[in-house]
């Protein structure tokens, strides 16, 4: 059930997340994927979905927002 | 060659068109949110693909510890247990270590199922059905289930479950139990099945080991008292 439910609101939740930021004009990659992570792991902690294995994707996910995050942080300090 | 279950082909199938989504949108068409769009679908497809295809179901898990309730009075009852029940996990499981004599004053090491007999002392030492409550050292709370958790959403066991430590007292209050209560042996040796429950579940939680002292029922409410020691 769990499972169910988080699996149908996570793609809703990007579908709005996109419109939304979208319609705002956003044109960054980084900030889209940023508020992809974060509505993930707000929806996992929330619902907490069974999992076969460790969360492979939220890893992936996270090293990717780490990815962006060290991206922008050298190119404030270097510019 | 692996075979791939309806679900996980049907989760493989959506991050693939995630996957063409976003190189189409990133490489040809050049548009972030779409790209984004596609990153998200396969988010989503591989979300499909990581959930587990059975759960089992409340109904069989209940059936099995009923069962195992059963087997395991009966078996105290024949073997005379006059001992009080050690909860406690090795090497991530949960395991119930039963002194057939006495109330142990000491708490063996470990214990390989069955009947053994560790310094001199008979244990009956078993390994209770309960999947998911695997504690592995090290690893945060996030792992360990709580007692609520399993025994009113997983098995639907009861309608709520808590449980409060005063010092070196566990008190757990299991209100309405909708799992048989033992009037045998088991009451007074391991406590009734939502007793011997709460105290596997409160061990791999506060990742320390319990004694069963005394269980009773108050006012539509079971409450078990475990006594916590160290190894």
């Amino acid at each position: 059930m769990r499972a169910l439910l988080f699996n149908a609101i996570l793609p809703l939740g990007y579908g709005l997340i996109v419109m939304g930021l979208g319609f705002l004009g956003e044109s960054r990659l980084d900030v889209y994927l940023s508020i992809l992570t974060l509505w993930y792991f707000v929806l996992y902690l929330i619902i907490r979905p069974p999992r076969r294995t460790y969360d492979l994707l939220g890893l992936g996910l996270l090293a990717m927002f780490f990815y962006f995050v060290t991206l922008r942080i050298l190119s404030i300090i270097f510019t | 060659m692996m075979m791939l279950s309806i679900k996980d082909a049907v989760g493989l199938g959506i991050a693939i068109a995630g996957l063409l989504l976003f190189l189409t949108s990133f490489l040809i068409v050049q548009s972030q949110p779409l790209a984004a769009m596609g990153i998200g679908v396969i988010v989503s497809g591989l979300s499909v693909v990581l959930t587990p295809l059975h759960v089992a179901p409340k109904r069989a898990l209940r059936e099995s510890l009923v069962v195992f309730s059963k087997n395991l009075d009966a078996i105290l009852e024949s073997l005379n247990v006059k001992g009080k029940a050690i909860y406690t996990w090795i090497n991530g499981k949960p395991l119930l270590m039963i002194p057939l004599r006495s109330r142990s004053v000491s708490i063996p090491p470990s214990c390989n199922l069955g009947l053994e007999v560790i310094g001199g002392e008979p244990y009956l030492c078993l390994e209770p059905p309960l999947p998911g409550a695997e504690v592995s050292e090290g690893k945060t709370d996030e792992h360990a289930l709580t007692l609520s958790e399993y025994l009113v959403e997983r098995i639907s066991a009861a309608a709520s479950a808590s449980y409060t430590r005063s010092g070196n007292i566990v008190v757990a209050t299991i209100s309405y139990p909708k799992l048989p209560l033992s009037p045998g042996r088991m009451s007074v040796a391991t406590g009734s099945l939502p007793s011997l429950l709460a105290g596997i579940l409160i061990s791999s939680e506060i990742r320390e080991t319990l004694v069963f002292l005394e269980e009773r029922f108050d006012n539509n409410s079971l409450i078990a008292t475990f006594e916590v020691i160290s190894k």
